[in-house]
């Protein structure tokens, strides 16, 4: 297929580029003093529990190289746990610890680490090797989210999470995000996580994108991606839905994560969410921003009531009944 | 839509007040729009000697050129320690005078012009004598000229081809009339004389000259030539081929009676010429010329900055142009590259190190660096430090490529000391970062897009014919501002998600 025809194809489709979601969307929809709520993680936490939304208990945080001395004390307490740098961009510098024997840590991958190899990390987030600007940055330490059976013959290793964008409020579309091996088990798309559409009507699973290709089984498990009901949908959404009203970024990426026990927790915020989710999908996501910039602001039950029936459906047509 | 119409206008006012500018800087400053092709610019040396007599005064006369035509002058000076130097005219010639009253020993004295050739056609010179005296012949020769004249006549259409044919005539040496008027195996000098001599019997204007070739020569001679006048200007003739000669490659020095030199009080008096050329740009010579800088808009222009500080101006106003290729990558293309304007900064050493140079060199320093600093990750340092370790290690790797290139005689290896060494410390560190947080792959994939980047940058930045655009005409860099804005408002796809995204576009 020629570009020209791919282009005119894409657009016809509906299909989001980055240019027209910075100049269209984030740049017009997420004023820039907002977002600070949503690049720390600590800010985005603290009104997450100020607005009464699920989110994983926050254990500690590391602000300086002379909290460090603290840290034995928080690992002490906590055998697992996830360390996270506060500016973290893409799921970079974050480490979870699944337990601990002898003095030493163990990854979630398997691989262990003595408490030098923890402080080494943590002194690197301070330093803000993970952080956008390179600026300082600050360490938390937080709740490990216990792996859900749900997503459990879809990913390997990691904990996997649904991805959400909400646009004024409105969940537009939804992904659910699967570590592979190759991710090594983290939930970013861009480091090789499986992206796979949810329909936003009934929750269920659709087949997936990894690398930036369509795929249909799981390549580590070989299960099929698609049929997987989430129990609960509608929470997730309202949950998503709810983050406009708490940050009043009107451009969100919503990353919700399913824990055993908690059930949906908010994990973090992205003001420019990534646009492989339309693959994953196999929908664009502009012809949805349009239908949702149409409507008139609503109380977020609507909304989410609204989205789920005009954009169920695997096509984003209306829904099949 | 009071916001798309702001947009609009700005873009629309920096466009017309770009382009106005640059209309009116060709249309009435007359600077000229693509001629950045180099021309010569001469340095012509006559370095007289003689040995002093001891005792007496010196007087030493030489014949200056007089600088005409398509020749421009662009300054003279005599080099003389301790003698007067005096100027007048001899006749058609000019002559300098140097003197002084005691001297001893071998003297040397310098005389230096400095010669353009003008891209103008030049203005019609002083009304030249068109009258000519017919030279008085005794009979026998009269008729030989005349037997001449009446052949050339029969041959020619005009002054070029007369004195063309002219010339010809005078080398068949069969011929009675050339060997009574020229003797058997006439001298170069004999054979000019004589063709002066029958062209002015056919009342054409015409003389001897001496001129220089101006052509790189460390030891050049005067040569003589026919100069005949068509009513516009002097035309110049080889004797040896008849031929004409183009005015603008020689350097007619003197035409009168001489001698071009003539040295009182002084032994062993001798002349050596020599012609330096080098080239220069269009632009550079009008100025130097005086011809530009009548305007006093122009003094106003980077045009009237000193030479080493308009030098500096070529590269600072390629700098956004240079950026508005990384905005056209990134927003059309969508080329990923190290911070958004390192590659510009890599570019600008580029043009030191030249391209392939370039990206060998810094793909060598970076891989070096990335090599050390993955062996620094097992030491656990902190970020500040750990920068300042591939700082360092950055420069001792520096120097020793220019320590190796330079043993292997590879002189463009020295020019890595260009590279901006914290930029590269800051490439190594962020590809090292990506290497792990990413794999290998995207790591490569964003170095490469930024040598890409940064290669066409160069490209871009170096071109000669945009250099001389931008510099001359700086009102295009508005031109340049309102592209960039209409790439800020660019909503469309970027080709490679056209890649990104194919799997969308299947029916």
């Amino acid at each position: 297929m020629g570009l020209l025809a791919t282009a005119r194809r894409l657009r016809e489709r509906g299909v989001l580029g980055i240019n027209r979601r910075n100049g269209e969307y984030v740049l017009r929809y997420n004023p820039r003093r907002l977002y600070p709520l949503v690049d720390d993680k600590l800010e985005t936490k603290r009104l997450a529990i100020e607005h009464g939304l699920p989110t994983p208990p926050l254990y500690g945080v590391i602000r300086t190289e002379h909290d460090l001395r603290t840290l034995p004390d928080l690992l002490r307490e906590h055998p697992d746990f996830a360390l996270k740098p506060a500016h973290g961009a893409g799921g970079d510098g974050i480490l979870v610890v699944t337990g601990q024997r002898g003095g030493r840590f163990r990854k979630s991958n398997g691989f262990w680490l003595s408490a030098d190899d923890i402080e080494y990390h943590v002194s690197n987030i301070l330093s803000g090797v993970y952080s956008l600007g390179g600026q300082g940055d600050a360490a938390m330490i937080e709740y490990r989210v216990r792996f859900s059976p749900l997503f459990e013959k879809i990913s390997f290793q990691g904990v996997p999470d649904v991805r959400i964008i909400v646009l004024r409020g409105y969940p537009i579309m939804a992904m659910a995000r699967l570590p592979t091996r190759q991710s090594e088990g983290r939930a970013n798309l861009h480091q090789g996580a499986i992206g796979a559409g949810i329909d936003l009507a009934s929750g269920r699973t659709l087949d997936g994108v990894w690398l930036n290709g369509r795929v249909a089984e799981h390549p580590d498990t070989d299960e099929p991606l698609a049929g997987l009901e989430i129990p609960n949908w509608e929470d997730f959404l309202l949950l998503a839905a709810r983050c406009y009203e708490i940050t009043g970024l009107g451009y969100l990426g919503v990353d919700i994560v399913v824990d055993r026990d908690l059930g949906p927790l908010l994990l973090e915020l992205n003001a420019r969410p990534g646009l492989n989710i339309q693959i994953a999908n196999d929908t664009g996501l502009l012809t949805r921003c349009r239908i949702v910039e149409a409507e008139p602001p609503r109380p977020p039950a609507e909304r989410v009531a609204l989205s789920r029936r005009v954009f169920g459906g695997a096509e984003g047509g209306p829904a099949r009944s | 839509m009071t916001r798309r119409l702001h947009f609009a206008l700005l873009v629309g006012i920096l466009l017309t007040a770009g382009l106005l500018l640059t209309v009116y800087q060709v249309r009435w400053l007359g600077l000229p729009l693509f001629s950045e092709e180099s021309q010569s610019l001469w340095t012509v040396e006559a370095r007289l000697t003689f040995d002093a007599r001891p005792g007496r005064p010196i007087l030493a006369r030489m014949l200056v050129p007089r600088v005409h035509g398509d020749v421009v002058d662009l300054g003279e000076s005599f080099v003389s320690r301790g003698y007067g130097v005096t100027i007048e005219s001899a006749g058609p010639d000019r002559r300098s005078t140097w003197s002084i009253r005691r001297a001893s020993g071998r003297q040397t004295l310098y005389y230096r012009v400095i010669l353009g050739i003008s891209s103008r056609p030049p203005e019609p010179a002083n009304k030249e004598p068109t009258s000519v005296v017919a030279p008085a012949l005794p009979p026998a020769e009269a008729l030989a000229v005349q037997t001449l004249l009446d052949s050339i006549r029969r041959q020619s259409a005009n002054i070029e081809t007369f004195a063309t044919e002219t010339l010809r005539h005078l080398r068949e040496e069969n011929d009675q009339s050339v060997r009574l008027l020229v003797g058997k195996e006439p001298r170069r000098e004999r054979l000019v004389e004589t063709a002066v001599l029958v062209l002015r019997s056919a009342n054409i204007p015409a003389r001897v000259v001496h001129a220089l070739p101006l052509q790189e020569n460390p030891n050049a001679s005067l040569e003589v030539l026919v100069s005949a006048y068509d009513g516009e200007s002097w035309l110049l003739f080889d004797p040896a081929t008849g031929r004409q000669v183009a005015a603008h490659t020689m350097l007619s020095w003197w035409q009168g009676e001489g001698p071009m030199l003539d040295v009182e009080g002084g032994r062993q008096p001798d002349v050596r010429l020599s012609v330096a050329g080098r080239e220069v740009t269009a632009l550079l010579l009008a100025r130097e010329a005086g011809a530009v800088e009548e305007s006093p808009w122009l003094s106003f222009s980077l045009l009237a900055l000193p030479l080493q500080t308009q030098q500096l101006w070529r590269v600072l106003v390629m700098i956004p142009v240079g950026v508005c290729m990384i905005v056209f990558l990134r927003s059309f293309i969508g080329i990923e590259t190290f911070g958004t304007f390192m590659p510009a900064l890599i570019a600008l050493s580029f043009r030191e190190t030249e391209l392939l140079n370039g990206i060998a060199l810094f793909s060598v320093l970076i891989a070096i660096g990335m090599a050390v600093r993955m062996y620094l990750e097992h030491l656990k340092l902190l970020l500040v430090p750990r920068l300042a370790v591939i700082l360092t290690i950055v420069v001792l790797v520096m120097g020793g490529i220019t320590i190796l290139s330079h043993r292997l005689g590879f002189d463009r290896g020295l020019s890595v000391a260009l590279f901006p060494m914290v930029i590269v410390a800051m490439t190594i560190e962020r590809m090292t970062i990506l290497w792990e947080e990413r794999g290998a792959w995207r790591a490569l994939v964003v170095g490469v897009g930024s040598l890409i980047t940064a290669a066409v940058v160069y490209l871009v930045m170096s071109a000669p014919m945009l250099v001389h655009l931008f510099f001359t005409f700086p009102g295009l860099l508005l031109v340049i501002m309102a592209f960039m804005l209409l790439a800020g408002s660019y909503r469309g796809y970027r080709l490679l998600e056209l890649r990104r995204f194919r799997v969308l576009a299947r029916e």
